[in-house]
C-alpha cells in the first residue's frame, strides 16, 4: 500500500486547528458557555455528559485492568511463564510513599538498620512483590464487592 | 512545544510519573472551566477520524487512567489530556486517510471512473486525500464569505501567524482581533460540531 504523508491543504487543517484550540484555551468559562448556548446546546447538560463520560472512563479502566490481572493469572496457572512482571518502579514508589506517611513503620526501619538488620536487596525485593500482590488482591475484592 | 503550548509527555524536571490515584485525583480535580474546553477541543481534534462526539475524550481518558500513556509529574491535567487526545487523532486519522484512500480508489475502480493524474500527485489515493483537505480549506473559507476580516484571520490561521503578524495581516487591533476571532471560533465550531469532516 502506498504512504499516505500530507499534504500542503493537510498543513493547513493543522495549523488552522492548532489556532483554533488556542482560542478555546485562551477563552474564559462564561465565553465557552455563551458559545454553547450560541449553538443551541445546554451548558449544564454539556458538563452532566463530561461528569458521566469522566466516570465511565474510571469503570471502564478498572474493568480493563481486572481483565488483564485476570489473563495474567490464567497464564500463570496455565504454566506459560509469560506473566508480565509488575512494576516496579511503580511499586517503589508507592512503598517509599507508605514510609514517609507512617512515622511508625519508617522508625522501626531505622531500628533494624541501627541493628545491623537493614533490609537488603532480597528484603526489598520481596516486600515490593507482597505489595504489588497485595494491590491485585485489593482490586479483585473490590470488584467481587460490587458483584 | 507544539504551537498550542502544550508539551509533550516528556519526564518532568523532577522525574516520575503519576501513580493511579494520583492520576484519579487530577482528573478529579478539573474544573467546570476545564471540562468545558475539553469538551470543545475534542470538536477540534474530530476532523479526518471517523469518531462521534465523546468517543475521543472517553479514549484519552481511559488510556490515561490505564497508564496507556505515562504522565509525568508536574504536568498540568488539561495539558497532558490535551496532549493524549492529540496523540490518539493523530493515529486515527492517519489510518482513516489510509482507509479512505484504499476504499475510494477501490470505488473509483469499480465505476470505472478516471483517475486524474498530475505531476504534482501521481498517485490516485494521494489526489483522493489531497482533494478532500483542499475541499475543507475552501469550505472554512466559505463559511465566511463577506466577512474579510475572518476570512484573512482564517488565513493567517493556516500560514501559522500569530501576534503581531496575525494583527498587521488582519489590520486590526488586539482588542478587534480578539472579537474576530471570537466570531470565527464561533462559527466554525457550529459549522463544524463533529470535526471537519467532508459532508
Amino acid at each position: 500500500m502506498t504512504a499516505t504523508k500530507k499534504s500542503p491543504a493537510d498543513e493547513q487543517l493543522d495549523r488552522i486547528e492548532d489556532a483554533l484550540i488556542e482560542t478555546i484555551l485562551n477563552s474564559s468559562e462564561a465565553e465557552l458557555r455563551e458559545d454553547m448556548k450560541a449553538r443551541g446546546k445546554d451548558p449544564d447538560k454539556c458538563l452532566a455528559e463530561i461528569d458521566s463520560l469522566i466516570a465511565r472512563a474510571k469503570t471502564d479502566a478498572a474493568k480493563w485492568r481486572l481483565e488483564r490481572a485476570k489473563a495474567e493469572l490464567q497464564d500463570w496457572r496455565a504454566g506459560k511463564g509469560n506473566v508480565v512482571g509488575f512494576d516496579r518502579e511503580a511499586a517503589r514508589a508507592k512503598f517509599e510513599k507508605i514510609r514517609a506517611r507512617d512515622p511508625e513503620l519508617a522508625s522501626k526501619m531505622l531500628m533494624a538498620a541501627r541493628n545491623g538488620q537493614g533490609l537488603s536487596d532480597n528484603d526489598m525485593e520481596g516486600m515490593l512483590e507482597d505489595l504489588a500482590k497485595l494491590e491485585r488482591l485489593d482490586g479483585e475484592d473490590d470488584e467481587d464487592g460490587k458483584k | 512545544m507544539s504551537q498550542t503550548g502544550l508539551v509533550g509527555s516528556e519526564p518532568a524536571p523532577s522525574g516520575g510519573f503519576l501513580d493511579s490515584e494520583e492520576i484519579v485525583a487530577a482528573l478529579d480535580s478539573l474544573s467546570v472551566h476545564d471540562k468545558f474546553k475539553l469538551k470543545e477541543v475534542e470538536k477540534v481534534f474530530l476532523r479526518g477520524t471517523d469518531l462521534s462526539a465523546g468517543d475521543l475524550l472517553h479514549e484519552a481518558m481511559c488510556a490515561v487512567i490505564v497508564g496507556d500513556r505515562k504522565w509525568p509529574c508536574g504536568l498540568a491535567p488539561m495539558a497532558f489530556i490535551i496532549q493524549t487526545m492529540r496523540s490518539l487523532t493523530s493515529h486515527k486519522r492517519a489510518k482513516h486517510r489510509r482507509e479512505t484512500a484504499d476504499g475510494g480508489a477501490a470505488q473509483d475502480a469499480a465505476d470505472g471512473a478516471a483517475v486524474m493524474f498530475s505531476a504534482k500527485a501521481s498517485d490516485p489515493e494521494q489526489i483522493l486525500i489531497e482533494q478532500e483537505s483542499e475541499d475543507t480549506v475552501s469550505a472554512i473559507q466559505g463559511c465566511f464569505d463577506g466577512d474579510e476580516q475572518a476570512q484573512m484571520l482564517v488565513l493567517g490561521w493556516s500560514e501559522g501567524c500569530r501576534g503581531k503578524e496575525l494583527r498587521e495581516l488582519v489590520g486590526v487591533d488586539q482588542a478587534a482581533l480578539d472579537y474576530v476571532i471570537k466570531r470565527v471560533r464561533r462559527a466554525m465550531l457550529e459549522r463544524y460540531p463533529h470535526g471537519w469532516k467532508k459532508a
